[in-house]
């Protein structure tokens, strides 16, 4: 195997093995509430939830940051340059991106009820609903698309 | 103008596709019906296969465009779409011994967000062949 190859599927494995780590998290955070009613990942929707997080890091790592071909994210280093703007750029537009997703998530939790029992406010995972477990990565995907179409950094 | 008329036939097929999709799903029950948590639902099932006929048609195809191999795309969206339901009766099956729980009985009891989990795998493999089509820029 060329170390192309070995690279991309070295991508492949980080997407899926950082989804079922994401899932894992959602998983045990149900585990730890005391109501059952407030588990985040149950049989119905674990497949769901794995699918649309490794979809998710595909996007991300893969298409966005460019792993395992495509615009590299590492070679773009010419010379003696210690930091690619590539690279920083990338670091932009991920850092406006997970924080973006934060705001939305507490925004949509906290006036609009997401999914959420009446009184509940923030992200109050322990009386959320399983709802809440793929708010996150759908608009993780709002704010990706909208730094990378619109080249924000 | 033909251009523009090209991205207003992509539209159209996508929203016709996406209809005939979602319809699908309804005939097989493997949506939730009859509660307003259904029509919730029934609206991110929507939404998920406009997204995922938008990205077939316009990221996998390339369409609108001049020159399209419509066999190999033609092939490759049914194995895509065949990935994808592969994927969901093998999570189904093999989900209660990794969260516990079960998912057997009447589908749209038991395992309410079939559709979605459908689409789920779908979007997964048509997001995958943009990532690989990605490494060839003439593709």
């Amino acid at each position: 195997m060329n170390s192309k190859a070995a690279e991309r599927v070295l991508a492949l494995i980080l997407f899926w093995a950082v989804a079922a780590a994401i899932t894992y998290v959602f998983w045990w955070m149900g585990k730890m509430s005391a109501d059952d009613a407030s588990a985040l990942v149950t049989a119905p929707n674990f497949s769901a939830v794995f699918a649309y997080w490794g979809l998710f890091f595909t996007f991300f790592i893969g298409l966005y940051l460019g792993m395992g071909g495509g615009e590299c994210f590492s070679c773009t280093l010419e010379g003696d340059q210690t930091f690619s703007p590539d690279v920083l750029r990338k670091a932009c537009g991920t850092a406006i991106a997970f924080v973006g997703t934060a705001v939305s998530v507490m925004l949509t939790t906290r006036f609009a009820q997401y999914g959420l029992p009446e009184g509940a406010f923030g992200l109050n995972f322990t009386s959320g609903s399983q709802v809440l477990s793929l708010l996150p990565l759908h608009w993780g995907f709002v704010w990706l698309v909208f730094v990378q179409h619109l080249r924000l950094v | 103008m033909s251009r523009t008329a090209g991205k207003i036939g992509v539209v159209g097929v996508v929203v016709i596709l996406a209809a005939i999709s979602t319809y699908v799903m309804y005939l097989l029950e493997w949506t939730v019906r009859g509660s307003d948590t259904a029509q919730g639902l029934l609206g991110l099932d929507i939404c998920l296969w406009v997204i995922f006929w938008t990205l077939c048609l316009t990221g996998y195809w390339g369409l609108p465009a001049d020159k399209v191999p419509v066999v190999r795309k033609s092939v490759g969206t049914v194995v895509i779409l065949a990935l994808g339901l592969a994927f969901t009766y093998v999570f189904k099956a093999i989900t209660p011994a990794i969260v516990g729980g079960t998912v057997s009985g009447v589908v749209s009891e038991a395992y309410p967000l079939m559709s979605l989990t459908y689409i789920a795998w779908s979007l997964v493999f048509v997001m995958t062949a943009l990532w690989v089509g990605s490494f060839y820029s003439k593709l």
